[in-house]
């Protein structure tokens, strides 16, 4: 303080001034989210300032190989949103069997609600993973094959992750259903 | 010279409340026109048909029908990808 005060500024008036720009800088730092769709929308940027430089046969391939990417990914995303309306309706008719039957739907309300947050959990992933986008990391003309397959790689490891997610409430519903 | 303390909380209130205010009015227009409209197209479902895979009624067997619901292996997709990524 006593340095502040040779200077000629009085201590409260430094600190006046230090929350004016807290003030300042961090609704900068507070509302600057970065969501899925900014990522998107850098990684299309990066992508077309260089793709650019690229023959025009390869941006061909380049064209014609990510649409093969969004078919797969829309051919298998809607074979598991399939099966995931298919889990629940057989979870709804175990619910109206033990409903209409003897009235354990009390014992297992646990399981049956259990089953059911898993169901609407892997519901929602193969939502998610139908709504990707995949964007090539280009990292040169001559890596072209590298970067194409870093990208089917990094696509598998995402769709199968949905896949897992499938497979792992298709477990739990056969737990409940089990239940006589 | 002495700085009044109450002038110092007034301005420490006022620089307060002013960010308050701006937070609030902040994060409404930090919200992007294409996220509002996605919002909105959530509030409003359309629906989409989707096929339905199985026919259940109160004869089917329940664990048997859950069994039959396994996803396809996706490696013989990736093998066709990968092998049209050589060719580039």
């Amino acid at each position: 303080m006593r340095t502040i005060s040779n200077l000629g500024l009085h201590p409260w008036g430094v600190i006046i001034v230090l929350l004016l720009w807290w003030q300042i800088i961090l609704p900068v730092t507070v509302f600057a989210r970065v969501t899925p769709e900014d990522i998107v929308n850098s990684k299309k940027e990066a992508y077309e300032s260089r793709v650019v430089n690229y023959s025009a046969a390869h941006r061909q391939n380049l064209e014609i190989f990510s649409k093969k990417i969004v078919e797969v990914n829309k051919k298998r995303t809607d074979e598991l949103d399939r099966i995931m309306v298919a889990q629940a309706l057989i979870l709804d008719e175990y619910e109206t069997r033990l409903r209409q039957g003897s009235g354990g739907q009390g014992r297992r309300a646990d399981e049956i609600e259990k089953a059911r947050y898993w169901i609407t959990y892997a519901h929602e992933a193969v939502a998610y993973q139908a709504a990707k986008i995949y964007i090539f990391d280009l990292s040169g003309e001559s890596n072209i094959t590298r970067d194409a397959l870093n990208t089917i790689s990094f696509f598998q490891s995402e769709l199968n992750s949905a896949r897992s997610k499938v497979i792992n409430s298709q477990k739990i519903l056969t737990d409940v259903v089990k239940l006589k | 010279m002495k700085f009044p303390k109450v002038l110092i909380i007034i301005i420490f209130l006022g620089v307060m409340a002013t960010f308050v205010i701006m937070s609030r009015t902040g994060s409404n227009k930090m919200v992007s026109p294409q996220i509002v409209s996605q919002n909105q197209a959530a509030a409003t479902p359309t629906p989409t048909p989707t096929p339905v895979l199985i026919n259940i009624n109160q004869s089917s067997n329940l664990e048997t029908e859950t069994k039959n619901l396994t996803p396809d292996d996706f490696s013989g997709d990736f093998k066709v990808l990968r092998e049209e990524a050589g060719r580039f």
